[in-house]
């Protein structure tokens, strides 16, 4: 199966891969898996006292449109505010990297590795005291 | 035997229905029934007879297919107790399940780098031991304890499990190329 050219372009030239420590303050980790072809995807954010994501980063072990799909959410997601970063779909992946369907999961896995991300921080700060904006 | 598209593939191999399986006795059954419905035994029978054997020989097939691999044997029993195992939709699984995943490929990509087919040859007995343990937890979870719940997480692992088990495959094929 052929891949579309963006999808080759974040395979050969992935932005923004690798770690950053889980345990920093503002970091938070989201990991996902597909069953059905065995891509596990982790998937960082590091959020500023402002609440907004200013970085990101990932790791994905899959086929070039999990590469793909996972590279491009680390750069969308970078200067959103974690309600923005909510409202990536999986649609919008697909549409943007021409994914065919069979890889639809592929971007599936993408915009849940987000979630899951935004889910640890509101999680890990949660228990933190809530401090008014003045 | 009648022909009875209605029979699950357990009945149709007059096998009860556990994840414990008598492969043998299986295959038995299937060579007895393809036997009988062999389409040279219809060649003077009617179009529609011919077409119903074609149609019963593939259903029987796929019976076999399906209960001979352990993970689709269990996928199968589970959906007869009414249990999906979502492999396309539902991306969570237990955390260090992942993180163990992720270090596994860390483990293959670097031996495949280095070229080191000795390392994959052993992370390759390391996961089939890990699949077999696996597997035989399946069968204590499904014909022993019921807990069906639990029995999806163990085939949605075993996917992973499975597939990554041909990924250390083709590393190894490439090298040997």
């Amino acid at each position: 199966m052929a891949y579309s050219d963006k999808v080759l372009e974040h395979y050969e030239n992935p932005r923004n891969v690798g770690s950053f420590d889980k345990d920093e303050t503002g970091v938070a980790t989201g990991m996902v898996g597909a069953p059905a072809c065995g891509d596990v995807m982790k998937l960082q954010i590091k959020v500023n006292d402002k609440g907004i994501i200013e970085d990101a980063r990932f790791k994905t072990y899959g086929c070039g449109s999990a590469i793909a799909s996972s590279s491009l959410v680390t750069e969308w997601v970078k200067g959103k505010t974690l309600d923005e970063a909510m409202t990536i779909r999986n649609t919008q992946i697909a549409e943007e990297l021409a994914l065919p369907p069979v890889k639809i999961h592929c971007s599936i896995l993408a915009e849940d590795a987000i979630k899951a991300a935004i889910e640890d921080y509101r999680i890990k700060n949660e228990s933190l005291p809530q401090v008014s904006a003045e | 035997m009648s022909i009875d598209f209605t029979r699950n593939y357990f009945e149709l191999f007059d096998l009860p229905q556990k994840f414990r399986l008598d492969i043998l006795r299986m295959s038995e059954v299937w060579r007895n029934i393809q036997n009988q419905i062999h389409p040279d035994k219809h060649v003077n029978g009617s179009q529609y007879e011919k077409r119903l054997a074609m149609q019963w020989a593939t259903y029987v097939n796929e019976g076999l297919v399906t209960l001979r691999d352990p993970v689709s044997r269990a996928r199968y029993l589970l959906s007869l107790h009414g249990f999906d195992t979502h492999e396309e939709t539902d991306t969570r699984m237990p955390a260090d399940f992942l993180m163990e995943q992720m270090s596994w490929h860390e483990a293959v990509y670097d031996a495949f780098h280095n070229k080191n087919i000795n390392m994959l040859n052993e992370l390759f007995n390391q996961l089939r031991e890990v699949i077999a343990a696996g597997e035989s937890k399946l069968g204590q979870l499904i014909d022993d304890e019921g807990n069906y719940s639990a029995a999806v997480t163990e085939v949605r692992k075993l996917c992973f499990l499975q597939s990554f088990s041909q990924d250390i495959t083709q590393s190894i094929e490439r090298l040997e190329q």
